[in-house]
């Protein structure tokens, strides 16, 4: 029996119908904090338990979608380029922001990081936590962190962004769709780009825009931190 | 065979950046270089977003089902996590109040002494 569940489709065909379930649970739940992904993570490792399916095996499944994190990061061009028009207004607005806003998300890791007393390896884990999945995951292979702790960090971020969102913006009174669309975009990925949509067309386009603006910025800041050994 | 020709377009995009990753021995990511590249490429009408839509769009809109085995792999690793994953959610939730305020406020200043400039 070992050997069927070491066949790749096994893998693939558990995260196609658990994925797919998740996102009907999702739909029929009618609550939009609740995250998918994560929900199909938590029924794939049930079902890996119960069954006694060693993760090697479910991996060699797993990995053929894996491997399209790579030019799914290269397609975020796309949303980048068809908003370019904003862009060009908006520039030194946008740019500034989130060259300022993925900076302040690094050594904000960083410092609590030390205050919490997490060590180097759970830190690197987590700095890439602002950005999209598949930039993350980049980062923690750039960092040689866990590929796994930065999941779960981006989608922290992801769920927590919505929620306090509207919160902040009252209370710091930010009005301007451009600043609302880039600080979702910046600070919470494509998760913050659903809320964004919510506020607004202008808002979403901005948004979206941001997220490959923010995780190429961060990629540079770390490389910037290496290079003066700041970590 | 146009979602083929599509997907090709994409992959040969991405390999490019791994190409030039490992020819160049650059710091950057290959996928980092490569979403550059496609940013070049559509910048300077080498590809046409419509000769990549249909399957940059399913990709973008279905991201978050590809981030499912990676966070499986939680399972060989959870031990890391002991003992620390409520202070690592503290930690996430205070970094991302900053990192939104700090973002909000940087670009609503600027934007606003735009409009103001321009109107």
């Amino acid at each position: 029996m070992d050997e069927f569940f070491e066949n790749p489709i096994f893998g693939l065909f558990l995260t196609l119908a658990i994925g797919w379930l998740g996102v009907k649970i999702r739909d029929k739940s009618g609550k939009n904090w609740v995250n998918p992904m994560l929900l199909s993570v938590l029924m794939v490792i049930v079902v890996l338990l119960t069954l006694d399916i060693p993760y090697e095996s479910y991996k060699k499944g797993g990995d053929l979608i894996h491997m399209f994190l790579g030019p799914i990061t290269v397609v975020l061009a796309v949303p980048l380029y068809s908003n370019r028009d904003y862009l060009k207004k908006y520039s030194k607005s946008i740019l500034v922001g989130i060259l300022l806003g993925s900076f302040s998300a690094l050594i904000s890791v960083v410092f609590l990081s030390k205050l919490f007393g997490l060590d180097e390896f759970l830190m690197k884990s987590i700095m890439g936590r602002s950005v999209t999945t598949p930039i993350a995951l980049a980062i923690a292979d750039m960092l040689k962190a866990n590929q796994s702790i930065v999941i779960i960090a981006v989608s922290i971020t992801g769920v927590f962004s919505i929620l306090i969102v509207p919160f902040v913006y009252k209370l710091l009174k930010i009005t301007h769709p451009i600043a609302k669309g880039v600080a979702l975009g910046t600070a919470a990925h494509a998760i913050g780009t659903g809320k964004a949509m919510e506020y607004g067309p202008l808002e979403g386009a901005m948004s979206a825009l941001s997220i490959g603006i923010a995780g190429v910025f961060t990629i540079v800041w770390i490389l910037i931190f290496q290079v003066i050994g700041f970590i | 065979m146009k979602i083929i020709g599509q997907l090709a377009i994409i992959l040969a995009v991405y390999l490019s950046g791994l190409l030039l990753e490992h020819i160049f021995s650059l710091p950057l990511p290959g996928s980092i270089i490569g979403l550059l590249l496609m940013l070049l490429l559509l910048h300077l009408n080498i590809i046409k977003v419509e000769k990549i839509k249909q399957v940059s769009d399913f990709f973008l809109n279905n991201m978050m089902f590809f981030f499912i085995p990676a966070t499986v792999g939680i399972m060989a690793s959870y031990q890391i996590l002991e003992g620390f994953l409520l202070k690592i959610i503290v930690l996430v939730m205070i970094s991302v109040l900053i990192t939104i305020s700090i973002t909000a406020l940087v670009v609503q200043f600027i934007a606003k002494r735009k409009d103001r400039n321009n109107g």
